[in-house]
């Protein structure tokens, strides 16, 4: 389901009127409801992978904190994930337009040989491991345990991400070596359909494991809670990645909703919407129509579609976590905000604190800190960016243009680092035309990253890099334009980020007058209309 | 909040009303501005099709005029070079120009509709044969995007922005895998009027296209107060977008045309119809395949095995002139004309080959 389709606006308040008329520990179970119907609208079976990934890491978190386990947690748990299997995967559900006769549905049931196979298989590995775990637990002392079972936890959540999300692309790259050095391999490949929003709800549930470890939270006791937490259905499938510290406890604890909360909430899905459907689908178009194209484009082409791109992907990915913000403020509960102004930076580190702070801050807890940080000698220093910003470029998806984004990233930063390591050789200046040009420059280099990251292969990369260093003679345009709605929203929207920025007040738009403020929301309410007739486009996010 | 609220509601009704003031419906033979024809997109079929057919031929839209089956003049047969007839629409008329233009082998004639699809094209030539006006040469030109609109009765329903008043066949296969044509029983621009003029047989056609048409939508279709608010008007434009995003979708994905209501047979029964009453009447028949922006090589695939199979002469688009590579394409998604003069000049070519031309 897309925050930006029609059944989200009618599953929403349904699911806010129950949520506000439930008591708590109804409230809890409801959304848990919620948001597998949620997920499970676009592939039910993948429901499978949340739950098995919610046991394990609800299993091994018991276990990291008190080095044993309840007969009845780890029933509690067993029961779940056979459920789900059997719901999930051996019960083949049929189309929903069979729905409106329910005996119809019924007698479409049936069941398939995959599920049944899957279930087979994931008994015997299951309860084998449950029987070494018992086995081991008795010979280890309690340190050892909690690494054993924070391995048994990282293992089971990347072996899940590799498989599902890596498996061909490191199958090609094999074939790729093998091949250059004179062999013709041919691996065996998957068909593989990747699950969306895995790696966001994999990195939330290591964060958990890992913050269990640290001591820095304790492990819980409430499975359905838990499950709320990991698949909880604002940020499900594409973020905020929320902290367990964080988000747990809000979930464990009643709620209260104010007013404020409401309007703002209001807000932030409000100007999502516009972002979404009238920037970022609006712009699509123009960028594909260079970036899809086969043959011989222009510098100015390039350029044009690039700055389109850096637009896109910033209005496409911050609606999505307004929206889920916003959402999440309906239900009383706070997200993380996480994307701050980030073209406002002057400089990478800035750019990393205000872009996707939810998963930068993450790899620097969990990566970056953990292998030194800046605390062992500048070498390895530049080591650890390079190796956090490489993990953190493969992180978005399965193919070399990541990987290279990341690296460029890695490289970007360390030259930063390089050069402004000391207060006296500082890069950025503080009267306002040294600030401007570090805007200026630094958005150059950002635009370059995102050419790399948008990219469609690395031939794509080497010939618009070519043309936009050297083939300016021609200067022809052929690039779509954007269609109206979007051209008319940019200014709107670049004008809204100055007065943010300027102000330092998120919510700068409550001084404006009444009837500005109504203005202005008569005219995004057209702009919206305006852009719904461009072609709807999955959030970039999703196949992260 | 509720004040914020109030103002909102104030502030929309204002801007409503002012962009309807402003930009109200077009008048035909005045060229609108962008601003005019943008907030005219979302108005109704109904109401855009009462304004370009008018009151009189004189005063309609030349959209309202294009299209319609026309008899061969008699002065045509009595031409001495080969003749050249090509049925199809915008893109087969540049190239028709063109050749026409560049050589004088052929007297070309050009019979068109706008944004023709293939159905429309056949049941041209048929008229035409019909009348035993058959030509020497007769060129089916074959546009990709058109393809869907297979399963359409005419021009008004698949372009809501733009709709046409022409009305084609829509051809199906019966259990023999013999083509059935369906149309609507209006063969002229004022016999449109008169039936758009009158109640009971309007509504006999809208419930005909809303039975055959595939790309018939009654909330866009039908005149009614969402007319009357730009706001409505703009969100019904949005919905009629994915309306038939939703249909064309039925009949093509990323992987090509899909057969659904068997429409790849029929495109293909069509060619090969094509073909064979050509040969029966001793003319040569070719194929021009616009493989237009957005649709790769599918038109190409679709129809190659018939192409083949029967040895039709034919040109694709598609080898020289990629759907994919932007710069063979001006932003209304035709081909740039210095493309089309090539494309011109590949099919001279293919033609001065032919065998008996």
């Amino acid at each position: 389901m897309l925050f930006n389709s029609i059944e989200y606006f009618i599953f929403l308040p349904i699911v806010l009127s129950l949520y506000w008329l439930s008591p708590h520990g109804i409230q809890n179970k409801l959304l848990l409801a919620a948001s597998y119907l949620f997920y499970g609208l676009w592939d039910i079976r993948f429901l499978f992978l949340i739950v098995l990934s919610t046991s394990v890491d609800f299993l091994m978190g018991i276990l990291i904190n008190e080095g044993c386990l309840k007969k009845e947690q780890f029933w509690k748990s067993t029961g779940w994930v056979f459920l789900s299997a059997f719901l999930y995967l051996v019960i083949s559900w049929p189309s929903l337009s069979l729905l409106p006769s329910f005996t119809d549905y019924l007698s479409n049931l049936a069941t398939n040989e995959f599920g049944w196979l899957v279930t087979f298989y994931l008994s015997i590995a299951w309860f084998l491991g449950a029987f070494f775990v018992t086995r081991l637990n008795i010979t280890m002392s309690f340190v050892n345990k909690r690494k054993f079972y924070l391995g048994i936890s990282i293992c089971i959540n990347l072996a899940i991400l590799a498989f599902f999300k890596y498996f061909n692309f490191f199958i090609d790259s094999a074939e790729g070596v093998m091949g250059s050095l004179g062999a013709n391999p041919e691996f065996f490949r998957l068909d593989i359909i990747l699950p969306v929003g895995i790696s966001f709800y994999t990195f939330q549930t290591m964060s958990y494991s890992l913050d269990v470890y640290r001591g820095k939270i304790k492990s819980t006791e409430h499975f359905l809670d838990f499950a709320l937490f990991v698949a909880y259905f604002p940020q499900l499938v594409a973020g905020p990645i929320e902290r367990a510290s964080n988000l747990l406890p809000r979930i464990i604890t009643p709620r209260t909703i104010n007013l404020e909360q409401v309007k703002r909430g209001l807000v932030l899905i409000f100007w999502g919407l516009f972002k979404k459907i009238v920037i970022a689908d609006g712009v699509a178009a123009s960028v594909n129509s260079i970036y899809n194209s086969s043959g011989q484009v222009s510098a100015v082409d390039i350029v044009f579609a690039t700055l389109l791109f850096a637009v896109q992907i910033y209005c496409d990915f911050s609606a999505y976590s307004d929206i889920a913000r916003g959402t999440s403020k309906l239900m009383g509960i706070e997200l993380m905000r996480n994307f701050n102004l980030p073209y406002f930076s002057r400089s990478p580190s800035d750019f990393w604190q205000r872009w996707h702070i939810s998963l930068s801050s993450w790899l620097r807890d969990y990566l970056y800190i953990p292998l030194g940080g800046n605390k062992v000698g500048a070498v390895k220093t530049y080591r650890n960016l390079m190796i956090t910003m490489l993990l953190g470029g493969l992180w978005h998806g399965a193919a070399w243009n990541y990987v290279l984004w990341g690296a460029y990233q890695g490289g970007v930063l360390s030259v930063y680092r390089f050069f402004s390591s000391s207060e006296k050789n500082k890069l950025v200046g503080s009267n306002f035309i040294q600030s401007l040009l570090a805007f200026v420059l630094f958005f150059s280099i950002t635009c370059y990253g995102w050419l790399l990251f948008r990219a469609v292969s690395l031939e794509q990369i080497i010939s618009f890099t070519k043309i936009i260093l050297f083939e300016w003679g021609d200067l022809s345009i052929n690039i779509k334009r954007p269609p109206l709605a979007a051209l008319l929203g940019l200014p709107i929207l670049i004008m809204y980020e100055i007065f943010e920025y300027t102000s330092k007040n998120v919510r700068f738009y409550k001084l404006f007058y009444m009837p500005v403020s109504g203005g202005l929301i008569a005219l995004i309410v057209m702009l919206i209309a305006m852009g719904l007739s461009s072609e709807s486009t999955q959030f970039i996010y999703f196949q992260f | 909040m509720v004040k914020l609220i109030l103002w909102a509601v104030v502030s929309m009704i204002t801007l409503d009303l002012g962009v309807n003031y402003l930009f109200s419906s077009p008048e035909n033979g005045v060229q609108p501005s962008k601003l005019t024809r943008y907030f005219d997109y979302g108005r109704s079929t109904e109401s855009k099709l009462l304004r370009i057919v008018a009151a009189t031929n004189d005063k309609a839209a030349d959209i309202a005029k294009a299209g319609w089956f026309e008899a061969m003049p008699d002065e045509v047969a009595a031409k001495k070079n080969p003749q050249l007839f090509v049925y199809g629409m915008s893109f087969s008329n540049h190239i028709g120009r063109i050749i026409a233009h560049e050589t004088d082998d052929f007297d070309v004639r050009l019979f068109a509709g706008p944004g023709a699809p293939l159905n429309h094209s056949y049941a041209y030539y048929l008229r035409h044969r019909a009348q035993h006006k058959k030509g020497d040469v007769v060129v089916l030109g074959i546009l990709a995007s058109a393809i869907p609109k297979l399963n359409t009765m005419g021009g008004m329903t698949a372009s809501f922005e733009g709709p046409a008043t022409h009305l084609y066949p829509r051809y199906s296969l019966d259990e023999n895998d013999k083509l059935i044509e369906k149309q609507l029983p209006i063969f002229s621009l004022n016999e449109f009027r008169e039936v758009l003029h009158n109640k009971t047989q309007w509504s006999q056609v809208k419930h005909r296209l809303s039975d055959e048409d595939s790309f018939y939508d009654e909330l866009t279709f039908s005149a009614g107060f969402i007319d009357k608010s730009t706001y409505l008007s703009v969100f019904r434009r949005a919905w009629a977008a994915k309306h038939k995003q939703n249909v064309t979708h039925q009949y093509f994905d990323d992987k090509g045309f899909k057969n659904t209501h068997r429409m790849v047979e029929v495109a293909q029964k069509i060619v090969s119809e094509f073909a064979h009453k050509a040969r029966e009447d001793g003319v040569i028949p070719v194929i021009v395949l616009f493989n237009n922006r957005g649709y790769g090589e599918y038109l190409f695939s679709m129809l190659n095995p018939v192409l083949t199979e029967l040895k039709i002469p034919y040109y694709s688009t598609h080898k020289d002139f990629p759907a994919t590579q932007l710069s063979n394409f001006i932003p209304d998604g035709h081909f740039k004309p210095k493309v089309d003069q090539l494309i011109a000049l590949d099919v001279l070519g293919l033609l001065e080959k032919l065998d008996g031309v």
